[in-house]
């Protein structure tokens, strides 16, 4: 018999999103199923020295064989009551945090490491500290088992860390977090497919924070005796600062492994350049050909048109993502490695290096990705001279590119880069960088229709070319927004620049934009 | 080292799971979270 909760199906998703004692102990007998992974992560259980706590408002779930049910307490501490409702079972299965993607197959739970935590003083990411109990529906006792190890970090005062990194392996080469099977009859983890697992964990600030302040960290890892382990993090110049043991290194489940202090001495800077392969259609070993190589599993050309890829990452300074990746960087003007995987409808590229550069022929760098949808970057900058131009060519369905905290000082050519063909880009985020060495704009954001988001930042000078620059850019936008500023395109950047384009570039229509100035 | 969490349900009646008033009841008492336990330093 299920009994359950609540409600009428139109205010089901009000009930999924809060997930409030009130609601729960309803009692109108309507069936639901909860799906976990689209739950809002709400979960705070921390630890205070080795041991877990509860904290007010922490959610664990709760299986009885059919769904997953939202449980919650009102209040933390050394003893917490958890209420909700469920179908009577002989046993069930708890997880905590009840947000832990996680699915149930018998007594074998398939849940997540994440290869993003997020810094917590004095403990573990909330999320990443999973633990699960397998009770009878008749006894009264139950042990939620911890299903991570732990790496334990000190952060010093006086220290600038921007992210710390751990891999397993000397190279990161071993698979360190991912999607994993507990056994809550014997407590055993194992990985769900080795070649899934990713090889690095990092460990970033809290959000608004820009690094992680002086303190103890713990980072939630595969349960696992790694031959050898990597432990970096990023200094204030970007610089992956990287250790590295080639001892075996056990990290067991329910197990907190000190790694010491981050420090100068001991942490050697990542320096050196790495350079992306530029655009060539002839040559299918650049970039814009490989990375569709890698998705189709074929030898592709760079203006055969794709359909898997719908995201593109690249990340400078970090630790690999996987083993084996494709080398991408180009050999004569780089030092430092850059390597490329494609996971699903994922690319990404990464590098040690602080930043990626793009070389200076970059024009058409993404064309014919018709099903790609966000391009983002952390640290990019380019060779002098670069051109830009029909960047996106074709990339039909592309919605966001984030340049993160670009430096396109040294760029030439913005002409047509986000002219994608029938645009739906909704969102250009160009970070603070200055365009100096820009001459020519032209057709940059034409019909770019349905922009939402434009940042162009505090730096951005208009080039002296520059027609039809804005050419029908936000004019769907504008028009569903009916004169409401909310809703027209938010457009960020100087006062000087809107003055400037104002005056001088008759394709601007301010009235379609709302303007911030920065 | 072995600090306890229990998780004690709200029921009234404890230890059984009352069907017959609609209400499902874990029917848990207390539950204690495994405390993790510490190693020795990582030698570099």
């Amino acid at each position: 018999m299920k009994i359950s909760r609540i409600i009428v199906a139109a205010a089901f998703a009000a009930t999924m999103f809060s997930c409030t004692k009130e609601n729960l102990l309803e009692t109108q007998k309507v069936h639901l199923t909860f799906n976990v992974a689209n739950e809002p992560s709400a979960s705070k259980a921390v630890l205070n020295g080795s041991a877990v706590e509860f904290q007010a408002s922490d959610r664990i779930g709760v299986w009885d064989g059919t769904s997953m049910n939202c449980f919650e307490t009102t209040a933390g501490g050394a003893h917490a009551s958890f209420s909700g409702t469920a179908a009577s079972a002989a046993t069930y299965i708890l997880v905590s945090p009840f947000s832990a993607n996680c699915s149930v197959n018998g007594s074998v739970v398939t849940y997540s490491i994440p290869d993003i935590q997020v810094a917590t003083p004095g403990s573990a990411d909330p999320a990443a500290l999973v633990s699960m109990a397998k009770v009878s529906g008749t006894s009264g006792q139950a042990v939620l088992y911890n299903c991570v190890g732990l790496v334990k970090v000190e952060v010093p005062d006086g220290l600038t860390v921007k992210e710390i990194h751990v891999g397993g392996g000397v190279g990161s080469t071993v698979g360190i977090c991912g999607s994993f099977t507990f056994n809550t009859n014997d407590q055993t983890v194992n990985y769900v497919d080795a070649g899934s697992m990713r090889t690095s964990i990092t460990l970033v600030p809290q959000a608004g924070q820009s690094v992680i302040a002086p303190g103890t960290y713990y980072i939630a890892v595969r349960p696992w005796t790694y031959g050898g382990l990597t432990l970096a993090y990023v200094n204030a110049d970007n610089q992956l600062c990287k250790r590295t043991t080639t001892n075996s290194v056990e990290v067991a489940r329910n197990h907190i492994r000190p790694v010491g202090t981050l420090n100068t001495a001991n942490f050697n800077a990542v320096t050196g350049s790495a350079v992306l392969r530029y655009y060539d259609q002839s040559d299918n070993n650049q970039f814009t050909a490989l990375i569709k190589t890698l998705a189709n599993g074929s030898t592709t050309t760079a203006t055969t048109t794709d359909n898997v890829i719908k995201k593109i990452v690249f990340r400078a300074h970090t630790l690999p993502y996987k083993t084996n990746g494709t080398n991408i960087h180009n050999g004569p003007l780089s030092s430092v490695p850059i390597r490329a995987w494609v996971d699903g409808d994922t690319a990404y590229i990464y590098t040690e290096a602080p930043v990626i550069t793009l070389h200076s022929t970059s024009g058409n760098l993404f064309r014919d990705f018709a099903a790609l949808e966000e391009v983002s970057f952390n640290d990019v900058n380019t060779l002098a001279g670069a051109s830009f131009e029909y960047m996106f060519r074709n990339c039909t369905k592309l919605k966001s590119v984030d340049f993160g905290n670009a430096d396109f000082s040294k760029v030439t050519n913005f002409s047509y880069m986000f002219y994608t063909g029938a645009s739906v880009l909704e969102y250009v985020d160009l970070g603070e960088t200055a365009t100096t060495a820009a001459t020519t704009m032209q057709s940059m954001f034409n019909n770019n229709q349905y922009l939402k988001y434009l940042n162009l930042g505090p730096n951005f000078t208009l080039a002296a070319t520059h027609t039809n620059m804005f050419l029908d850019a936000a004019r769907q936008t504008s028009i569903a927004a009916q004169g409401d500023n909310d809703k027209k395109c938010q457009l960020y950047a100087s006062q000087a620049f809107y003055t400037d384009v104002r005056a001088n570039e008759t394709t601007f229509n301010a009235a379609r934009f709302n303007f911030h100035a920065q | 080292m072995n600090k306890i969490i229990r998780m004690e349900y709200e029921t009234p009646e404890a230890t059984t799971i009352d069907i017959l008033s609609g209400l499902s009841e874990i029917c848990v008492s207390a539950a204690s979270v495994e405390s993790f336990i510490e190693d020795d330093e990582l030698e570099w």
